[in-house]
C-alpha cells in the first residue's frame, strides 16, 4: 500500500473509528485499526466484534482538491493509540503512507515514522448486512431520540435487556425507550417516509448509541437505519455504524404508565431544574440522592437534607396546580437527567400519589415522556 | 532441533487459548456469583416463608393469599416482576408495582 493523504482527513477518520477500538481486550489484534486501499479509496475500520465503524476516503483525481492519491492497493493493521496520536502531531498537510509487508512509514515533512503494524488477514471482517430494506432519519432527529432516551438505561448487566435501548417502528411512528425499572424514558416521532419494515422491535446497547451519537453530524444529514435479525447498521455520508443487537425479551412497558392521576403541575422547566439542581447539592451524599418535593396548590417546596451537612429548603411557583397536595421523594438524579432531557419549556407533570410514578412531559407534546417512581418516605 | 518458528507459532496459540481460558473463566465466574446470590436470596426468602407458614404445616394457598405473599415478598425486598423474580431489591421496580397492581 502506498498512498498520500491529507492529514486532517486522515485524523477524522481515525478518530470517529477509533470508538470502536476496545480499551481492555484479550485479543491483540483489536487495539488496531485496519487501513485498506484499493484504486478509489481508502477504507479506514475498526470493530470490536460489538460495535463496529468504517468510514470511507474517497480519491477523487479530477479534483484539483483531492484529499487522497492512492499509488498501490493494499492493508495493515496499525494500533490505534499510537497511529492517532502520530497523525494529529504531524508537521505538514500532508501523509505519505508506505507500507511494506506489516510495516508502515509514514512522512510527513521531515519526520519519519516507521510503525510496526498487524497482519490485515487476522482483523475480524464485520458483519454482512443487506442494505435492501431500512428507514432514513435527519441525523440531528436520530441524535435527539438517543440524547432524550440514553441516560435511563440500566447499568447492571444482571438484566441484559435494559442495558440497551428499545427501538419501536410501527403505523408511521419510532419510538425509542429506555428503563431501569425505577425511572423510564421515552421519545417518539412521526415518520412518513416509506419503510420497508412492517413493524419491527430491536434492542441496541446503550453504549452503543451512546458512541453514535458522538460521531453523527449535527444537522440534517441524512442516516439510514437497517436491522436485521442480530445486528444494527446506520450509515451516513462515507460512515457506516454497526453495532450487535441484545437478544431477549423488553418487557411490556406500556403497562406501567399510570392511567389516572390525582394531582398535575404545571410548571417551567428551567426554574425547577435550577431549584433541584441546588437541593441535590446537599443529597449526593446520601444513597439515593433523595430529595422532597411538596406540593401544595399555592407553592412547591424543594428540600432535602443531609445529617452531618446541613439541609436546603426552596419554593418555587408553579404556572398552575391541581389537585391535592402531596409529599413526593425521589432521587434527584433522575429528576435532574429527565428535566435536562425536556429543556427550558414549561413541563406538565401527573402525580398519581407517594408510591407510584409521576409522568412528565412537555406542555401539549405527549411525544416525549419521562416516568419517575418516587422513593417511599419511610425509607428515607 | 524445533524449528524456531514452530515454536514460536506454538506458543503464539498458547496465548491465545490462554486468553480464551480466562474469558471462559471470567464468564464461569460471574456465573458462579449469579448462583452464589441466589442461593443465598432462597435461603432468606424459604427461611422467611417457613417462618412465615409455620415450619410443618399444610401449605394452603387460596388466590387472595397469593397475591398476599408477593406483596410480602417485595416488601422483604426481592423482586417480584418477570423481569429480574427473586433478586434483591434496591429501591422501588417499576415493573413489580405494576405487577402488585395487576394481580
Amino acid at each position: 500500500m502506498r498512498l498520500v493523504i491529507k492529514k486532517n482527513e486522515l485524523l477524522h477518520a481515525l478518530q470517529d473509528v477509533q470508538r470502536a477500538v476496545p480499551t481492555r481486550t484479550t485479543k491483540m489484534i483489536l487495539y488496531g485499526i485496519l487501513l485498506h486501499a484499493d484504486y478509489e479509496k481508502l477504507e479506514i475500520s475498526a470493530y470490536d466484534q460489538e460495535i463496529g465503524i468504517k468510514t470511507n476516503i474517497s480519491s477523487l483525481p479530477d479534483q484539483e482538491d483531492n484529499p487522497l492519491q492512492i499509488e498501490e492497493p493494499g492493508s495493515i493493521v496499525l494500533n490505534a493509540k499510537y497511529v492517532i496520536e502520530i497523525v494529529r502531531k504531524l508537521p505538514q498537510p500532508l501523509v505519505r503512507i508506505d507500507v511494506q509487508d506489516f510495516t508502515a512509514i509514514i512522512h510527513s515533512g521531515n519526520a519519519t515514522y516507521t510503525l510496526n503494524g498487524m497482519d490485515p488477514r487476522e482483523y475480524p471482517s464485520l458483519p454482512e448486512i443487506h442494505e435492501e430494506v431500512g428507514f432514513t432519519l435527519q441525523a440531528d432527529t436520530l441524535k435527539m431520540l438517543i440524547e432524550h432516551t440514553v441516560f435511563a438505561v440500566s447499568n447492571s448487566e444482571v438484566r441484559p435487556t435494559l442495558t440497551g435501548i428499545l427501538l419501536k417502528y410501527q403505523e408511521g411512528t419510532i419510538s425509542f425507550s429506555a428503563t431501569d425499572s425505577h425511572r423510564l424514558a421515552m421519545q417518539t416521532i412521526e415518520v412518513d417516509v416509506p419503510t420497508g419494515y412492517e413493524a419491527i422491535e430491536a434492542i441496541i446497547p446503550g453504549k452503543s448509541l451512546t458512541e453514535l451519537a458522538k460521531i453523527i453530524p449535527d444537522d440534517d444529514t441524512l442516516v439510514n437505519i437497517h436491522i436485521t435479525q442480530n445486528q444494527l447498521l446506520v450509515s451516513f455520508a462515507n460512515t457506516y455504524f454497526y453495532s450487535r443487537l441484545i437478544e431477549g425479551n423488553y418487557p411490556d412497558i406500556s403497562r406501567i404508565f399510570p392511567s389516572s392521576f390525582r394531582s398535575n403541575l404545571q410548571i417551567d422547566g428551567k426554574n425547577l431544574l435550577d431549584c433541584i439542581e441546588r437541593a441535590a447539592l446537599l443529597a449526593r451524599d446520601n444513597e439515593n440522592q433523595v430529595i422532597r418535593i411538596q406540593l401544595k396548590p399555592s407553592f412547591i417546596e424543594v428540600s432535602s437534607h443531609s445529617p452531618e451537612i446541613g439541609k436546603i429548603t426552596e419554593t418555587v411557583e408553579p404556572e398552575s396546580f391541581s389537585g391535592e397536595a402531596m409529599l413526593i421523594a425521589c432521587n434527584a438524579k433522575f429528576l435532574i437527567d429527565a428535566l435536562r432531557a425536556l429543556g427550558s419549556a414549561t413541563i406538565k407533570i401527573d402525580f398519581t400519589g407517594q408510591g407510584s410514578a409521576f409522568v412528565l412531559y412537555e406542555l401539549n407534546n405527549d411525544q416525549h415522556v419521562h416516568l419517575i417512581l418516587p422513593v417511599r418516605i419511610g425509607n428515607i | 532441533m524445533v524449528d524456531k518458528q514452530e515454536l514460536f507459532q506454538r506458543v503464539e496459540l498458547l496465548q491465545d487459548q490462554i486468553g480464551h481460558f480466562y474469558q471462559e473463566i471470567g464468564a464461569l465466574k460471574l456465573l458462579l456469583n449469579e448462583l452464589l446470590e441466589e442461593n443465598q436470596n432462597l435461603m432468606v426468602e424459604n427461611a422467611n416463608l417457613r417462618d412465615r407458614v409455620g415450619f410443618g404445616e399444610e401449605e394452603k394457598t387460596t388466590p387472595g393469599e397469593a397475591k398476599k405473599y408477593l406483596r410480602d415478598l417485595y416488601e422483604d425486598g426481592f423482586h417480584i416482576c418477570n423481569i429480574n423474580y427473586g433478586s434483591l431489591r434496591k429501591g422501588d421496580c417499576l415493573f413489580c408495582l405494576e405487577s402488585l397492581q395487576r394481580t
